[in-house]
C-alpha cells in the first residue's frame, strides 16, 4: 500500500529534479503539461515510481491524469493507496 | 608503405538487418558521403547474434573500409557488443550508432568531423528522425511496415539525393523538448577517444533488450563529464528504418518497454534528470541540405512574408491573393488557435476556470509549444496521425504542401489548356473541391465542370482482404462522414455553388462506372482503402485526357492505397513516374 504524503513527496522531488522548475510551482492542481512534461516524461516518471516504490505501476497511470491531484485519486480508485 | 590511420571510426550494431544493413551501409559509403575520402574512415559493424550475421564481402562493391565482426558473446542488450567495437576502432574520433538500422544523410560524416574540431573535448550529437508518416510505434499499430516504407524510399530516389530522407521522415524523435532543447539522445554520437576511455564506454549493467536507456545514459555521462561540450549537429541526420526492433518498433508494447528502461535507469543512477548544459550548434553545411532540412523543420512555423505588401485592391493581384486567403480558411490556419485551446481540453475530467478566463485568449502565451507544433502538423497535413487530436476543423485535412500542388496542377491544365473536367472522389468537408472551383471560376472556364464523388456518408467497412483491419466506416469513424447538404452549403458559402459543380453521391462501386463524366484533366482520389482507390482508377482513368493529373492523396500513408495503385499501374502498363507530394501524397501525369 502506498502513502499519500510519500507519493506527493516523491512525485514533487522527481519533477523538481527532471524539469527544474522551482518545488513550489508543483502544486497539486498543476497541470503537468504546463509543467513540461509530455507524453515521453509520463511514462519514464511510471517507470522510475514502480522503482522507487516497489509497486507495480501502469505505463499509461500519468500519461492519463493531468495533475498530481487526479493521479492520487486515480491510485486511491486502483486500491493503490491508503 | 602503411596506410595512414582514418580520422574517424564508426561503430555500427546489428541485429536481424537483413534488409536494414544494406541501406545503412550505402548511407555511410563514400559513393553517397560527400566531402569525405573513403580512406578518412572505417566503419566497424557488430553483429550482435543474428542468425545469418553479414558477411563483409557483400559489401565489398561499396568502396567502404568496412569491418564486419560477429560478437562472440551476443547478449539482449548491445553494450557489450559495442564496447568490443571501442576495442577495436583505430581512429582518434569513434562513433557509435547502436542501431544499424539508422541511415545517415549525405554530409552527416563530413558534418561530424568538422563539429569536432570546433571543441577540445567535443559531444557530437546527431538528431534522429523516423521514416514514414509518424513514430513508428504508433504508425506501425496503423499498418506501417517494411513494404510501405520501400515505397517511400524509392518514391524519393534517396541513392541519388538522401536529403529527401527528411521529406519521408517528418517525425523527430530525439528533440522532444525542442529543436533547440537538450536531445533525449543521440542515437549516432562521435567522441573522442580519450572521452571514451574517462567514460569507460557504455555501461554495461544495462541489460534491457536493445540497451534500454544505456544510450542516453552515455550522452549525459558524457556531458556531464568536466571539460566536455555538446555540439549538435544541425543539417544532416539518422533515418531509422522499420524493423521489428525492441525500443523504435515495440508497436503496442511502446509503453511498458519505455517504462521498464526508465525504471532500469533509475535503479542503476538513482535519479532521472536530463542534462541540459550549454550547446553549440554546427551546421548547416550543404545548400541542398538546408532546403530540405528548411522545408521541413520550417513548414508553417513562420509566417512567409510577400515580397510586396499592400492595400488589397482590384487589379491581377487580387486573384492570387484570393486564393492564397482562401487556401488559408480552407486548412484553418486562421482558427489554429482555437483548435490547439479545444486540443487542451480533450480527456479533461474538469474545465479549469482560467481556461475561458485566461487560456482562451491567450493560446500563443498559455500553449505556445501546441501551437508550434499545430502550424507544424497543418503545414504537412499530418493532423489524422497524431494520438491527442481529431482531424482539423478546416475545409479539408490535406494540409499546406498538397493544396499547393494540387493548384500547381490546376493552374498547369488551365496554362496548357489540357482538355477536361476536373474531379475528386472522396472528398470529405470539400475543401481540395473548393480550391479547384475557385480556380476555375476564377480563370473563366466556363466549360469545366467539377466531380464531387463520395458517399457522404463516410467509407465503406472494408469488404476485399487487402483492406481487412481498415475499417474507417461512419461507426468507427464518424468524423469522415460529412452530407453532402453540408459540402453543398461549403460551396454556397464560398459563393461557388453553380451548375457545374457536380455531386455523384454513393459509394464508388455504384457510381462512378456508369457516370456521366466524358473527359478528365484532374483527377484527385482519396478514398483511403483499397477497393476504392482501385474502383475509381479502373471506371475513370481511361477518361483522363493526355497531359492530365492522377493525384493519389494516401500513397505514403497508407499501404492498402498504395497496393491498389501499383497494382493498377503495372497491370496498365503505366510508366510515367510516380512523384511524391510530401510524405503521402503522390501524382503523376498521364503522357
Amino acid at each position: 500500500m502506498l502513502n499519500e504524503t510519500a507519493v506527493r513527496t516523491w512525485i514533487t522531488e522527481f519533477l523538481v529534479s527532471l524539469t527544474g522548475a522551482e518545488a513550489a510551482t508543483i502544486t497539486g492542481d498543476a497541470p503537468f503539461y504546463n509543467l513540461g512534461i509530455d507524453s515521453v516524461d509520463a511514462v519514464v516518471m511510471a517507470g522510475a515510481m514502480e522503482e522507487h516504490f516497489g509497486t507495480e505501476i501502469e505505463a499509461t497511470l500519468v500519461l492519463r491524469n493531468a495533475t498530481i491531484d487526479e493521479l492520487i485519486a486515480d491510485l486511491r480508485e486502483s486500491g493503490l493507496l491508503s | 608503405m602503411t596506410p595512414k590511420p582514418p580520422e574517424l571510426s564508426l561503430i555500427v550494431i546489428s541485429h536481424e538487418m537483413a534488409r536494414e544493413l544494406p541501406r545503412t551501409l550505402y548511407s555511410l559509403s563514400p559513393r553517397y558521403q560527400e566531402g569525405i575520402a573513403a580512406e578518412d574512415y572505417e566503419v566497424i559493424v557488430i553483429d550482435n547474434g543474428s542468425r545469418q550475421p553479414p558477411r563483409a564481402e557483400d559489401f565489398a562493391d561499396l568502396g567502404l573500409n568496412l569491418r564486419i565482426e560477429r560478437f562472440a558473446d551476443p547478449t539482449p542488450s548491445p553494450v557489450r557488443a559495442i564496447n568490443h567495437g571501442l576495442g577495436l576502432a583505430a581512429a582518434p574520433l569513434i562513433g557509435v550508432s547502436i542501431d544499424g538500422a539508422r541511415m545517415a544523410s549525405p554530409g552527416l560524416l563530413e558534418a561530424c568531423r568538422r563539429a569536432a574540431r570546433t571543441d577540445p573535448m567535443p559531444v557530437v550529437s546527431t538528431l534522429s528522425f523516423q521514416i514514414g508518416p509518424g513514430p513508428q510505434w504508433l504508425t506501425q499499430q496503423q499498418g506501417y511496415d517494411s513494404a510501405w516504407e520501400d515505397r517511400l524510399l524509392t518514391g524519393i530516389d534517396w541513392q541519388a539525393d538522401g536529403y529527401r530522407l527528411f521529406d519521408i521522415s517528418p517525425f523527430a524523435e530525439n528533440v522532444g523538448r525542442g529543436w533547440f532543447g537538450p536531445l533525449s539522445e543521440s542515437n549516432l554520437l562521435f567522441l573522442p577517444r580519450a572521452l571514451w576511455d574517462a567514460l569507460g564506454g557504455f555501461d554495461p549493467a544495462f541489460e534491457s533488450p536493445g540497451g534500454g536507456a544505456a544510450n542516453a545514459d552515455l550522452l549525459w555521462r558524457a556531458l556531464e563529464h568536466p571539460g566536455t561540450r555538446q555540439v549538435v549537429v544541425l543539417g544532416e541526420g539518422i533515418f531509422h528504418q522499420i524493423h521489428g526492433g525492441t525500443h523504435t518498433n515495440a508497436g503496442a508494447a511502446a509503453l511498458e518497454v519505455h517504462k521498464r528502461a526508465a525504471k532500469e535507469y533509475y535503479r542503476l543512477r538513482g535519479r532521472i534528470r536530463v542534462v541540459d548544459t550549454e550547446r553549440s550548434y554546427f551546421g548547416p553545411v550543404s545548400r541542398r541540405a538546408a532546403e530540405a532540412y528548411a522545408r521541413q523543420l520550417a513548414a508553417g512555423q513562420t509566417a512567409a512574408p510577400r515580397a510586396v505588401a499592400t492595400p488589397l485592391r482590384p487589379g491581377p493581384e487580387a486573384g492570387e491573393r484570393y486564393i492564397d486567403l482562401l487556401k488559408a480558411v480552407l486548412l484553418n490556419e486562421t482558427g489554429l488557435e482555437t483548435e490547439v485551446a479545444l486540443d487542451a481540453l480533450r480527456g479533461r475530467k474538469d474545465i479549469p476556470p482560467a481556461f475561458w478566463s485566461e487560456t482562451l485568449y491567450d493560446v500563443p502565451g498559455k500553449l505556445a509549444p501546441a501551437l508550434a507544433e499545430k502550424r507544424r502538423l497543418r503545414a504537412q497535413g499530418l493532423d489524422t496521425l497524431t494520438a491527442q487530436a481529431g482531424p482539423p476543423l478546416g475545409y479539408t485535412m490535406i494540409g499546406r504542401r498538397r493544396l499547393d500542388h494540387l493548384q500547381d496542377c490546376v493552374a498547369t491544365i488551365l496554362a496548357e489548356a489540357v482538355a477536361g473536367d476536373l474531379m475528386e472522389c472522396g472528398v470529405w468537408r470539400g475543401g481540395a473541391c473548393l480550391l479547384m472551383k475557385a480556380m476555375l471560376d476564377l480563370a473563366g472556364a466556363q466549360d469545366r465542370n467539377l466531380w464531387v464523388a463520395d458517399s457522404f456518408a463516410g467509407l465503406p467497412p472494408p469488404a476485399l482482404p487487402e483492406d481487412e483491419g481498415l475499417d474507417l466506416s461512419r461507426d468507427h469513424a464518424p468524423a469522415l462522414a460529412v452530407s453532402q447538404a453540408r459540402v453543398e452549403r461549403a460551396f454556397a458559402d464560398f459563393g461557388l455553388l453553380d451548375a457545374r459543380v457536380r455531386f455523384l453521391p454513393g459509394f464508388f462501386a455504384d457510381t462512378l462506372a456508369g457516370c456521366a463524366v466524358e473527359k478528365l484533366a484532374l483527377l484527385r482520389l482519396d478514398g483511403d482503402l483499397y477497393s476504392s482507390t482501385l474502383q475509381a482508377l479502373e471506371a475513370l482513368y481511361d477518361r483522363v485526357a493526355p497531359g492530365g493529373f492522377v493525384i493519389i492523396d494516401d500513397y505514403g500513408g497508407l499501404g492498402q492505397c498504395a497496393l491498389a495503385v501499383d497494382r493498377f499501374r503495372a497491370a496498365r502498363g503505366i510508366t510515367a513516374p510516380l512523384g511524391m507530394i510530401d510524405w503521402t501524397g503522390a501524382f503523376w501525369r498521364k503522357s
